[in-house]
């Protein structure tokens, strides 16, 4: 199989996964009588009954279930996600939901780098100095890492660097939110958009309100990392052309960077993307702990609320950011590694 | 396998007990997965026995698992006792915010949590195996088609599904451990499937099936006792026609049955009894490994507000009691969380070593 037919063929699966996600959501939360119903969404407060009667109609709420689906694949293929609940003012699905993803984007790209930039040096100590103190040093740490509840975890860190810092007089960070002023909308990245608008101390502000959250978020998963890199480095050590270079006289330090780390990370660089797009989807508690305003703390609010347009309209854009990642680890493999074709 | 003669039994026998020794031997040198190991044993022992240590006098079982989310639980000191009461003075970690004794709440939270997240991972881990194995072994249509569901429940983002479906369907402890078990499955029937599709190319697997390995011997006597009795109505019977073409379609019929199910069975019987042990080892590590991250994802489902009471003694539960008072209060937060941290830290340990020694390619 040629590499675009690969590509092909992933893409027409990634809509019949989308499709099931979007089935299997949609009857676990129209599916059942809850305390509110679907039809609430679209009701305003001055409607009178022929009217609910209609919005009812329109949308098909008194049809059976099956059909209620169909109408709901047409309104969204015609670009109608539908309007949220009352948590988010009953302003349209689309616009709430894009609002608040980059402060989600912002979350996850900073604990990204901030899991690789810790995981990375861990997993290759832990295989240079395997069983001896700095690899159980390390390993303790990773298994920490995923081990934690990252709700509790947020708030010992709220309690830490923003209560008792302050008590004790030190420079503390913000315990939660994001920075309230306005600004102009650029990006929506609060930090990209106080550079872009020149406003430096929004952009500071930003910063300082993401420290905490982003290292919840990365010493969770950073972990995964560290133990990934130690296996695959271990593996690459015990390989006949690292012996090779080391025959040749080659330094210790020329060896292990130069040519072992290079074949041993490209389990983890492509990791990395299958991390990013676990991040989106697992900053839920993170942002419900730190009270930030992004689309898992929405997510919550929605299923609190039952509000069963906002929750597919999430689960589908986290579904097709997970599938796309996962295709693009397979294609950066094909590029990383010339053993693998498809 | 059966015609294996006795001596190559023996040696084979020895060979593995050797391993097996070797094992422990890597087990004993790794001082982290000791730990592990004995913080778990301390946490199931402690499990099993939660009641009488917090009671002591009370007799009765030391633990009921529906007893132990009741409100009338007996264990339960709904004494008048200040409500948010820092520790160490009268109890030695406080009390919470319904004035009990966080200590004794957490030791009965433990069974409870280590129950549950057994329930889930045995539970999960058992339909992924078995579909995962089935699908690997079939191969073909019913290999693709399982792995594109497999692959649409891997691709929820986090805790949605679980916290949809418990949003849903109501929030009981059972709805709850299904919400869990929908999330925690998928891992299971991928790895399964991998470890099946390379350990069926093997070569001990095309001798199993040469030699015939399950073939159900009853199966065969059943079906030469039904052609006798259909021979000797032919000789006795006056219809001859009629009861050769009887006996041919019952031939025909009964062969089809019996060579499906017989086919079916010496399939099955080669993938559980011989391919099967020969790939479980990566999956009882995941197991342990999964474990703990069951315990998490339970937490923080009833962290978020899924508990079926308010007061259940449940680790996430009793910390979710306890944010709101997160500056004024912190051991409400920290003391419940802290041991969720153990416990999953202690079979996490455990997992982690026991990969590494189980790994053949970390072995040696």
């Amino acid at each position: 199989m040629r590499l675009h037919e690969y590509i092909i063929r992933r893409l027409v699966l990634m809509i019949f996964v989308l499709f099931g996600v979007s089935l299997i959501v949609f009857y676990l939360s129209r599916g059942f009588p809850s305390a509110i119903a679907p039809w609430t969404p679209y009701i305003r407060e001055k409607m009178t009954a022929q009217q609910i009667e209609a919005v009812i109609k329109v949308h098909g709420f008194d049809q059976p279930l099956h059909i209620q689906y169909v109408y709901w694949l047409r309104d969204v293929l015609n670009g109608d996600w539908g309007s949220t609940g009352t948590w988010a003012n009953g302003r349209p699905t689309t616009e709430v939901f894009f609002s608040r993803f980059p402060y989600t984007v912002e979350l996850s790209v900073t604990a990204t780098i901030l899991t690789i930039a810790i995981g990375l040096p861990l997993g290759i100590i832990s295989a240079l100095k395997s069983n001896k103190i700095p690899d159980h040093i390390s390993r303790i740490i990773a298994l920490t890492g995923y081990s934690t509840p990252s709700y509790w975890f947020g708030f010992m860190l709220q309690l830490v660097f923003f209560y008792y810092f302050f008590l004790w007089g030190l420079p503390h960070l913000p315990s939660s939110g994001v920075p309230t002023e306005q600004i102009p909308w650029v990006t929506g990245i609060p930090i990209l958009d106080g550079l872009l608008t020149g406003n430096f101390n929004y952009s500071w502000s930003a910063f300082l309100h993401l420290i905490l959250p982003a290292f919840t978020l990365a010493f969770i998963s950073l972990g995964y990392l560290a133990r990934i890199v130690r296996a695959s480095m271990l593996e690459v050590l015990r390989q006949d052309y690292i012996i090779m270079a080391r025959s040749k006289g080659l330094k210790e330090r020329v060896v292990i960077y130069r040519h072992a780390l290079k074949n041993a990370l490209i389990p983890a660089v492509t990791l990395t993307g299958l991390f990013f797009a676990g991040l989106l989807g697992g900053a839920m508690i993170t942002e419900f702990v730190f009270a930030r305003p992004g689309v898992g703390q929405a997510s919550l609010r929605a299923i609190y609320q039952g509000d069963s347009n906002f929750i597919l309209l999430y689960s589908l854009v986290m579904a097709a950011i997970i599938v796309i990642a996962n295709l693009c680890v397979d294609i950066a493999y094909v590029f990383l590694d010339p053993r693998i074709k498809y | 396998m059966k015609r294996m003669n006795v001596s190559a039994r023996k040696g084979e026998l020895e060979a593995r007990l050797a391993d097996f020794k070797y094992t422990l031997h890597l087990l004993r040198r790794n001082p982290l997965v000791l730990s592990g190991f004995m913080m778990a044993i301390f946490f199931t022992v402690l499990a099993l026995t939660a009641n009488t240590v917090v009671d002591p006098a009370t007799a009765g079982p030391p633990f009921h698992f529906e007893r132990s989310y009741m409100w009338n639980n007996p264990y339960i000191n709904w004494g008048p006792l200040a409500a948010i009461y820092p520790g160490p003075e009268s109890f030695v970690l406080g009390t919470d915010g319904y004035g009990r004794d966080l200590f004794k709440m957490i030791i009965l939270a433990i069974p409870l949590d280590m129950y549950i997240a057994l329930i889930i991972v045995v539970g999960s881990a058992s339909f992924g195996i078995t579909l995962g194995a089935l699908a690997g072994y079939a191969g073909g249509k019913i290999d693709e088609l399982t792995m594109r569901i497999t692959d649409i429940f891997l691709a929820f983002p986090g805790l949605i599904l679980a916290l949809v479906f418990a949003a849903m369907f109501g929030r009981t402890i059972n709805n709850l451990m299904i919400a869990v078990l929908l999330v925690s499955w998928p891992g299971y029937v991928r790895l399964m499937r991998g470890q099946i599709l390379s350990e069926k190319e093997k070569a001990y697997v095309e001798a199993l099936r040469a030699l015939g390995t399950g073939y159900p011997k009853t199966l065969g006597i059943i079906q030469i006792l039904l052609n006798t009795f259909l021979d000797k109505l032919v000789i006795f019977g006056r219809h001859l026609r009629i009861l050769l073409k009887l006996q041919y379609i019952v031939n025909k019929v009964v062969g089809i049955v019996f060579d499906t199910l017989v086919t079916l069975w010496m399939h099955l019987r080669i993938l559980f009894r011989h391919i099967l042990p020969n790939s479980i080892y990566p999956l009882l590590v995941q197991m342990t490994l999964d474990y703990g991250g069951v315990i998490l994802t339970f937490s923080a489902l009833m962290f978020l507000g899924f508990s079926p009471s308010p007061a259940l003694p449940e680790l996430g539960n009793l910390a979710s009691d306890g944010y709101g008072h997160i500056f004024d209060a912190p051991w409400l937060i920290l003391f419940p969380g802290l041991t969720i941290l153990v416990i999953a830290l202690a079979f996490n340990l455990m997992g982690d070593g026991l990969r590494d020694v189980l790994d053949p390619r970390l072995r040696r």
